[in-house]
């Protein structure tokens, strides 16, 4: 019975630890992720408190590229869209608290071309507030050669009751990548697949009505890497042929460094759904509906961004907060973000990119004008 | 002519007066033997014997034998331990001669009291070197009135316990793995049971502690942080003794005696939970389910004196920790309520159940192949595994054709020594103590083996019969590892005393060989006004790791070994300390160190701490770690009243240069704790009260705990895909909030009486007397805030502690006879 009472007494004690904070302590988060390929560039900016982030509208932005200097506008906050991505769950305690990205962020964006070189200089302020970034564009890795092959590859996972398989069909990429001698290099290599096409919508005589232009574009496409050591950068391969493997992150953000290869080449080898590359034999009906006819065009584009070690380092901390388990602590040794912003928070980089763009082809569709308006 | 008698008268002076000391010194003898108990043979370790006049001294080895080198003559020789009776013999030596002497018990139970050793002490040459008398050991409060032998060593300075009430060993800012724990010279790798609330340590199987945590003997390596050297009890030589004691958590059996008076010996000890006995009488009268948790030790050693020159030791130990649970259930149904065939009656059972413990197994011979050369051979096998196993089985019967199908899940992690060693003591002259010695062990780690068996049977026949291996079969790793060793205690004059060393070791593993050249050096000088001053360096290498998932002791915390990639961690280690001993009964010493450490491992930012092999090369990083610090110890060691008062003031960081922790700066380390002070104190009251008190106080460890809430921004973010973590909690470095001091008061009192066969011992004792909610675990919390109309207003932050152990009184019964 003493034993039974002692063993009783070891339920855990919780109580509070003074712990005083100022709620209203704010700092400007500043973050940007710019590269050289692109000419329109966006700064996000937040307030971050120690108990909440609130976006940040009638702050000024300014960049300066190699002393130029160019005015970012914020942007307006869009309307509602029919299918509004900006939902997210935030979870206190037991409160569950829907937050629009628009009541975290406030996007400014300017126009500029950035090369390798460049001295960027990105400042945000709003009354006493000021924070600023700078950052060198890294001179890019060389992409030397990419070689495809469709294949065909076994996947295994396992539970409580065993291991099974299935097949899935990939578009392997042989990508020789040559390293910037003589320095550290991180590197991302990441995938964008754009439809685009026009359509059109017939009178009755036949003449064109109306045009309706489609685009879409989905960036930083998932790929396999199946046990590439120089892709997977330390992380799992994500096979959960192990059971605790679905613990263990894998690398999410695709990022990388020259630790195995450095000042030298070396194959990498992503594995893309065989889907990006194919057209399917489905019903288009879902583009613009309400015409007649239309054509699509899609290209498949490879990047390998040459990123700063201050940006590897961010998206690996970013990696490690997404890993299925990272809740769980006090086995998960919490993660610090890396920052280079002064007098504020966040991260700006510029990344340098070489690209490949495959062209997959047009395709001519039909729409049944019998199929009705779906949203 | 005169002339030519006088040269002559003064060559034959001259020669004599330089002659006569040659002729003599060259004349020496060694005086050599054991010391030993006198009631129960037990050879005392550490034991001292002094020449009077010139205060020429030796003390015995870790097998009670001593050997003294000095020129023939008569002598009056003092033989003395603490807690005995000195034994003075008058010795005219012409030759080398044997005596073994016992001494008799005198105030063995009156408290602590630091007795003259060279190995540890003022009196030693090494710093940081300590002993602990079993005596502090029994009487010093813990948990639940369990005597615990780690627990006591978290009260000396330089040693902090991990989590507060846990055993683990934090020696000058290094981790629980860098501590070299040896039970009669076999390393023990896993020392907790109860996740670390009690250590494996019987204090009735223990006859001497002590603890190493500055300049390092050259015979020890292996470890960075500290050597704890635990011997145990040879077995009574001369009539049988044990005891019997009850206590709050645990049960304990102790039993020594002659086979063959005065030549064969065996000494026994247990030690269980209630549960191992009760458990399986409760699971009769249940239905259902069952679950039982239970630990155990067992120890056992045989003692064989063949001879003055041979004896024979074989000693064992196992111990456990078993979780299990049990589930059954049965039933029947018909799946077509109208059809009476299809009734179908079916069983299940699931058995789940986690094991881990060490089994120790040693064979030593003694050899004393001269008076002056001894020595100690040892075999060993050493095993540690942790085994957890989940079955279901489930089975069917319709009409009467029987289906069966299990599903058999099992982990199995361990690591596996064979080691055989030997060590010479030489003592060719007083001046001169001689260790030299050679070892090898051969390890096998096996980090993680997971499989499952899948079985159906139907109607007799095998319908599925298959076996997955979700880790590889084939990943085992195999480690060489070779060390030699040669160290000098030597005299300068009558005030100096140096202890040069060198450790020389070698570890191979896949097929890449590492080598650590460890030099090792301390020295003393005695004043002659009772100070004395020491300093010493000490370079130590490790090649195995234990993979740690952090604050508690886990059984899925994984040994493993240094590879190709993973470099073997070192220190360097810096130590001066100034010590005095001229008031009686006390002993001040005061010390401090510096200590750096390279190729320690850590977890990167982000990682699972689960101790999965599976590429744990990579997920850990190699870096730096520095820790510095004084010490203070003041012992009172004679009277009624007995007890320590110890002082550190430390600091300890870590830095990971490569990027993969904390960004590359510098953090404090986890269990850096800036003071920490321990009290004991132990009060005889006559023969058949003492009391004892532990007050100790450390100001915090450190934590890591997000700041601020920050936006962030993922690369795909700018799509739209915003369905993951737009906002994180910001964690500006490693470590970055200091916990709350913890503090608590440990009392206890013991009650003796004197029975007809024996002497019963009651022991009340109070684990944090004043109940101070001292923190275990340490997190951030997220309240919500309302209105007074219930709406949600927004969030506030809120720091929350869980305290595992508050007040806890204890009652024990021991009877000794």
């Amino acid at each position: 019975m003493i034993a039974v009472a002692a063993l009783g007494l070891l339920a855990s004690c919780e109580n509070t630890i003074r712990y005083e904070y100022d709620r209203n302590d704010g700092q400007i988060t500043v973050l940007s992720q710019m590269y050289t390929s692109e000419t329109e560039h966006t700064v996000f900016l937040s307030m971050s408190y120690p108990d909440r982030v609130d976006s940040l509208p009638g702050a000024t932005v300014v960049c300066w590229v190699n002393g130029e200097k160019f005015v970012a506008e914020e942007q307006p906050v869009p309307m509602e869209e029919y299918y509004d991505p900006g939902f997210y769950y935030e979870t206190r305690s037991d409160q569950v608290v829907l937050r629009r990205r628009h009541q975290l962020f406030t996007e400014y964006c300017f126009s500029a071309q950035l090369r390798p070189g460049d001295e960027v200089r990105v400042e945000a302020s709003k009354g006493s507030l000021k924070a600023w970034a700078e950052v060198t564009v890294p001179q890019p890795a060389t992409l030397v050669r990419v070689d495809t092959s469709r294949v065909v590859r076994t996947h295994s996972y396992a539970d409580i009751d065993g291991t099974d398989t299935y097949e899935a069909a990939y578009m392997e990429m042989a990508v020789t990548v040559r390293d910037i001698p003589g320095e550290d290099n991180y590197f991302v290599l990441s995938g964008s697949h754009l439809t685009e096409g026009e359509f059109r919508r017939f009178d009755e005589s036949g003449a064109v009505d109306s045009t309706a232009y489609y685009r879409s574009e989905d960036r930083e496409l998932d790929y396999w890497t199946f046990h590439d050591t120089i892709l997977e950068d330390g992380y799992s391969a994500g096979e959960a042929s192990s059971l605790l493997d679905e613990l263990l992150a894998t690398n999410q953000m695709h990022c990388f460094s020259d630790k195995e290869f450095r000042d030298g080449e070396a194959v990498v080898r992503p594995y893309f759904d065989a889907d990006y590359f194919t057209w399917r034999d489905y019903n288009y009906y879902w583009i613009c509906p309400g015409t007649h006819e239309g054509d699509l065009h899609s290209t498949f584009t490879l990047y390998l961004r040459t990123i700063s070690r201050d940006f590897y380092n961010y998206l690996r901390a970013l990696n490690n907060m997404e890993t299925y388990g990272y809740d769980v602590t006090p086995i998960i040794e919490p993660t610090s973000l890396p920052n280079n912003v002064t007098g504020g928070f966040g991260l700006v980089s510029v990344g340098a990119d070489q690209s490949l763009t495959f062209d997959l082809g047009s395709r001519h569709i039909v729409h049944d004008p019998s199929q009705s308006l779906y949203y | 002519m005169k002339g030519k008698i006088c040269k002559m008268l003064c060559m034959t002076g001259l020669l004599t007066v330089l002659w006569a000391p040659l002729m003599t010194a060259q004349h020496k003898v060694t005086l050599s033997g054991h010391i030993s108990d006198a009631s129960s043979g037990e050879t005392l370790i550490g034991a001292g014997l002094v020449e009077g006049q010139s205060r020429t001294g030796a003390v015995t080895n870790d097998y009670g034998y001593y050997t003294l080198t000095i020129p023939a003559g008569e002598y009056d020789f003092q033989y003395s331990y603490v807690g005995y009776q000195d034994q003075v013999l008058h010795l005219d030596l012409r030759r080398d001669t044997v005596i073994n002497v016992a001494l008799k018990a005198g105030e063995m139970l009156s408290g602590a009291k630091v007795v003259a050793q060279k190995d540890a002490g003022i009196q030693s040459t090494y710093l940081g070197a300590v002993d602990i008398p079993l005596v502090q050991i029994q009487n010093t409060p813990v948990l639940f009135g369990e005597a615990d032998v780690l627990k006591v060593l978290q009260m000396m300075p330089g040693v902090q316990g991990g989590n507060e009430g846990f055993t683990g060993l934090y020696v000058r800012g290094g981790g629980p793995d860098e501590n070299l724990i040896l039970l009669d010279g076999v390393p023990i790798y896993n020392v907790d049971h109860m996740l670390g609330l009690f250590s494996v340590f019987q204090p009735e199987a223990v006859k001497k502690v002590t603890l190493y945590k500055g300049s390092f003997p050259a015979r020890y390596g292996g470890r960075v942080s500290s050597i704890v050297d635990i011997r145990t009890n040879d077995g009574n030589m001369k009539e049988t003794h044990g005891s019997l004691g009850i206590g709050l958590i645990s049960d304990k059996a102790h039993l020594e005696g002659p086979i063959i008076k005065d030549k064969l010996a065996y000494s026994l000890s247990a030690r269980g939970m209630h549960t191992v006995f009760y458990g399986p009488i409760i699971r009769h009268f249940l239905d259902g389910d069952y679950g039982n948790y239970y630990f155990y030790d067992l120890n056992g050693k045989l003692t064989w004196r063949l001879s003055d020159k041979d004896r024979f030791y074989l000693g064992a130990y196992h111990g456990r920790d078993r979780l299990v649970y049990n589930s059954e259930d049965e039933g029947s149904y018909n799946w077509d309520p109208t059809d009476k065939d299809t009734k179908r009656s079916w069983s299940s059972r699931t058995d789940i159940g986690v094991f881990w413990g060490n089994t120790v197994a040693s064979l030593r011979w003694n050899h004393v192949f001269s008076s002056r050369l001894f020595a100690n051979t040892t075999v060993a096998y050493n095993m540690y595994n942790m085994v957890m196993g989940a079955g279901e089985s489930e089975t069917e019967i319709e009409k009467g054709i029987k289906s069966v199908s299990r599903y058999h899940l099992d982990y199995h992690s361990g690591i596996r020594d064979w080691s055989a060693k030997m060590d010479f003591d030489y003592s060719p002259s007083p001046q001169h103590l001689i260790k030299f010695g050679t070892e090898y062990i051969y390890h096998t780690f096996i980090p993680e083996r997971m499989s499952a068996v899948d079985r159906e049977i139907e109607a007799e026949k095998i319908q599925i019969d298959t076996t997955f291996h979700f880790t590889d079969p084939k990943k085992i790793y195999y480690g060489h590892d070779l060390s030699i060793y040669a160290e000098d205690d030597f005299s300068i004059g009558e005030h100096l005393t140096v202890n040069p060393g060198v450790h020389l070791s070698m570890f191979n593993t896949e097929g890449r060989t590492y080598w650590s050249l460890q030099p090792r050096v301390s020295a003393k000088y005695t004043t002659d006004g009772h100070i004395t001053l020491k300093a010493g360096y000490a370079r130590m290498a490790q090649y195995v790791h234990l993979l740690s998932s952090s604050q508690i002791s886990l059984p899925v915390d994984l040994w493993v070994p240094i590879t190709k990639d993973i470099r073997p961690v070192t220190s360097d280690q810096y130590s001066a300390g100034i010590y005095y001993d001229g008031l009686k009964g006390w002993e001040f010493s005061l010390e401090g160190y510096w200590k750096a450490m390279n190729n320690i491992l850590e977890y990167k930012d982000g990682t699972l701490m689960l101790g999965t092999s599976d590429g744990w090369e990579k997920r850990v990083e190699m870096g730096r770690g520095t820790s510095r610090g004084v010490e203070l110890l003041i012992q009172k060691t004679a009277g009624k009243t007995t007890g320590w008062l110890a002082y550190t003031l430390a600091k300890s960081d870590r830095h990971f240069p490569d990027g993969s922790i904390n960004n590359g700066l510098p953090f404090p380390y986890k269990y850096d704790r800036r003071h920490a002070l321990d009290i004991s104190i132990d009060h005889k009251f006559n023969e058949r009260w003492n009391i004892n008190a532990v007050w100790s106080f450390a100001t915090g460890g450190t934590t890591t705990v997000p700041v601020r809430e920050i936006s962030v921004l993922r690369p795909d973010s700018q799509t739209g895909d915003w369905t993951y973590l737009p906002t994180a909690q910001y964690v500006d470095h490693r470590n970055n909030f200091r916990i709350p001091p913890s503090h608590r008061l440990n009392l206890g009192v013991n009650y003796h009486k004197k029975k007809r066969h024996g002497e019963s011992v009651w022991n009340l004792s109070v684990y944090n007397v004043y109940n101070q909610m001292n923190p275990n675990f340490v997190f951030m919390d997220y309240g919500s805030d309302y209105d007074e109309n219930g709406n949600y207003t927004g969030t506030s932050l809120k720091m929350n502690k869980i305290t595992i152990l508050p007040i806890l009184p204890s009652l024990s019964y021991t009877f000794n006879f």
